[in-house]
């Protein structure tokens, strides 16, 4: 990944424009660029942290949410021995563009796709090369036998999990770790005053959809819009400490499961209307006395 | 390379050419540093117009500010949701104030005959843009809640990328447009600041509050 990430900035024109080890002065000569170090010099602006490393920090950025790798199913599944399933045009095709093959009719995606509940493999802007290296990754922890993530043991929430996962989702309890309440962006059935958040979808079904897999999907969301946020601040899983923030939310969701999704009325923008109104008669009432003059008041007084 | 030119290189463009044509502007011209203001032609639709205007934008751009100085306080500000409905239900009624003050003030300048008589294509630019602005804004508030959070944590991120001079647009690709033309719009008004009467927000007078009052006499044969 380039650091230089200006559009309109081609990192070559940097090149020249930098001095050259040895001037004394600041001269931009391209010119005087030898050829070799001219490359070397691009490498060095350029350069990437080893491609094993990347895709190991990669699969576990975009895709351990829902898959592992030899420690069972997920919200997806296990990709052990993915290059002897399938060929790897075909995945690293679905990796990066996994709508395209998904609503392309393609017959593989779309019996994956029955197979785990509908839920689509989301876009999650891999690029070709990222992909390839994700291949090479998986294939590799399969032949060494390394075994990536885990799938997470079932337990049956009780009253306590879900009061508490009802409050992480509400954020009257902050997530350990600082991130936003869930209902920042997404609502569920039963949240009262003027509902949840509607950048992301309403979850109550959601443990319907993502099977008992939700609770290690919310160990390191690969969705878009969350992964740049809990990346930095993931929820806590604490084995010592009894706290298992991602089980607790999923449990409270798992409590909605037979519920019809939330209701969506119109008191939010009922209310900004009301202001509306309330804060022009303020500024009528404040304003009545703007056209008479301080003068008036100071020849009173003469 | 779309995404690097609207949110790398257009933001940098425009804030690099808001502060140099900004201080150019300052020290050639002192006095065009003004709004120009245009009370004396016509007070009547001024009123409503600006004053709804100033009172609801200033509010939504202190949130704006506060949210990006101190992004944190504003998600444990937001950790009750009766305080996050207070908080996004303050900022959606001081934007629809401004919404109203604006209109108000495009329809004074298109109706009033003095007025717009003194109207450049310039104002008509920026009063534009102020409009998109403040629509965009709206409607991200009211489709895709809650923005007081999520542009906290999504969106202010990047802002501050931006100003640490590591631009990470991934923060805010997966926003939906609506949200993006809102940022567009905002950056094209920092874009305009020095070229048009909105660089007046750069000299408030403020100091009038606490100046000791002045009598203006306008008009001697008024007098008698």
């Amino acid at each position: 990944m380039p650091i230089i990430k200006f559009g309109f900035i081609d990192p070559k024109y940097i090149i020249a424009l930098a001095p050259l080890p040895g001037d004394n002065v600041f001269l931009p000569s391209l010119k005087r660029l030898p050829h070799g170090m001219a490359l070397s010099w691009a490498l060095a602006i350029s350069a990437a942290p080893a491609p094993a490393q990347e895709a190991e920090a990669q699969f576990k950025r975009s895709c351990m949410s829902c898959h592992t790798i030899g420690a069972g199913k997920k919200v997806g599944p296990d990709l052990k021995d993915l290059g002897k399933r399938r060929p790897h045009e075909w995945s690293a095709r679905f990796i990066t563009n996994p709508a395209g093959l998904l609503d392309g009719g393609d017959p593989i995606a779309a019996t994956l796709l029955r197979e785990y509940n509908g839920v689509r493999m989301p876009e999650l802007g891999i690029t070709p090369p990222q992909a390839e290296a994700l291949l090479k990754y998986i294939d590799e922890c399969t032949a060494k036998g390394v075994v990536v993530g885990k799938a997470r043991e079932i337990r049956i929430p009780n009253v306590q999990d879900i009061r508490i996962g009802r409050e992480l989702f509400t954020g009257e309890r902050r997530l350990k770790n600082g991130g936003p309440s869930c209902l920042s962006c997404h609502s569920a059935q039963g949240i009262g005053g003027f509902g949840g958040g509607r950048l992301g979808p309403d979850l109550t079904g959601a443990t319907a959809k993502f099977g008992p897999g939700l609770a290690g999907a919310l160990e390191t969301p690969a969705f878009p819009t969350m992964q740049g946020v809990f990346a930095k601040s993931p929820l806590v899983v604490d084995d010592k400490n009894g706290i298992d923030e991602p089980f607790w939310i999923a449990a409270y969701l798992q409590s909605l499961n037979a519920q019809p999704p939330a209701k969506r009325d119109a008191a939010y923008p009922v209310v900004g209307i009301l202001g509306l109104a309330a804060g022009m008669l303020l500024g009528g009432r404040m304003g009545r006395k703007r056209l008479r003059g301080v003068r008036k008041n100071l020849k009173a007084q003469r | 390379m779309l995404e690097a030119f609207l949110f790398v290189g257009y933001p940098y463009a425009a804030l690099v050419l808001a502060v140099v044509v900004g201080i150019l502007r300052f020290t050639w011209r002192p006095f065009s540093y003004s709004s120009l203001s245009s009370q004396f032609l016509e007070n009547k639709q001024l009123f409503w117009g600006s004053g709804l205007w100033h009172w609801g934008i200033l509010w939504v751009l202190a949130g704006h500010f506060v949210a990006f100085l101190v992004p944190d306080w504003i998600l444990a500000w937001n950790a009750k949701p009766l305080r996050l409905y207070l908080l996004e239900a303050s900022g959606l009624i001081m934007a629809l104030l401004a919404l109203m003050g604006i209109i108000s003030l495009m329809v004074r300048r298109a109706t009033s005959p003095r007025v717009k008589a003194v109207t450049t294509v310039m104002d008509w630019v920026l009063l534009a843009f102020l409009l998109l602005q403040v629509y965009t804004g709206i409607d991200t508030a009211l489709r895709y809640r809650w923005g007081s959070s999520w542009y906290a944590s999504n969106a202010v991120p990047y802002l501050r990328s931006l100003l640490m001079l590591s631009p990470k647009p991934e923060f805010i690709r997966p926003l939906p447009w609506m949200a993006k033309v809102h940022l567009l719009s905002g950056l094209s008004v920092i874009l305009l600041l020095p070229f048009s009467r909105l660089v007046h927000v750069l000299v408030v007078p403020i100091w009038y509050y606490w100046r000791k009052p002045q009598v203006v006499i306008w008009n001697r044969r008024g007098l008698r």
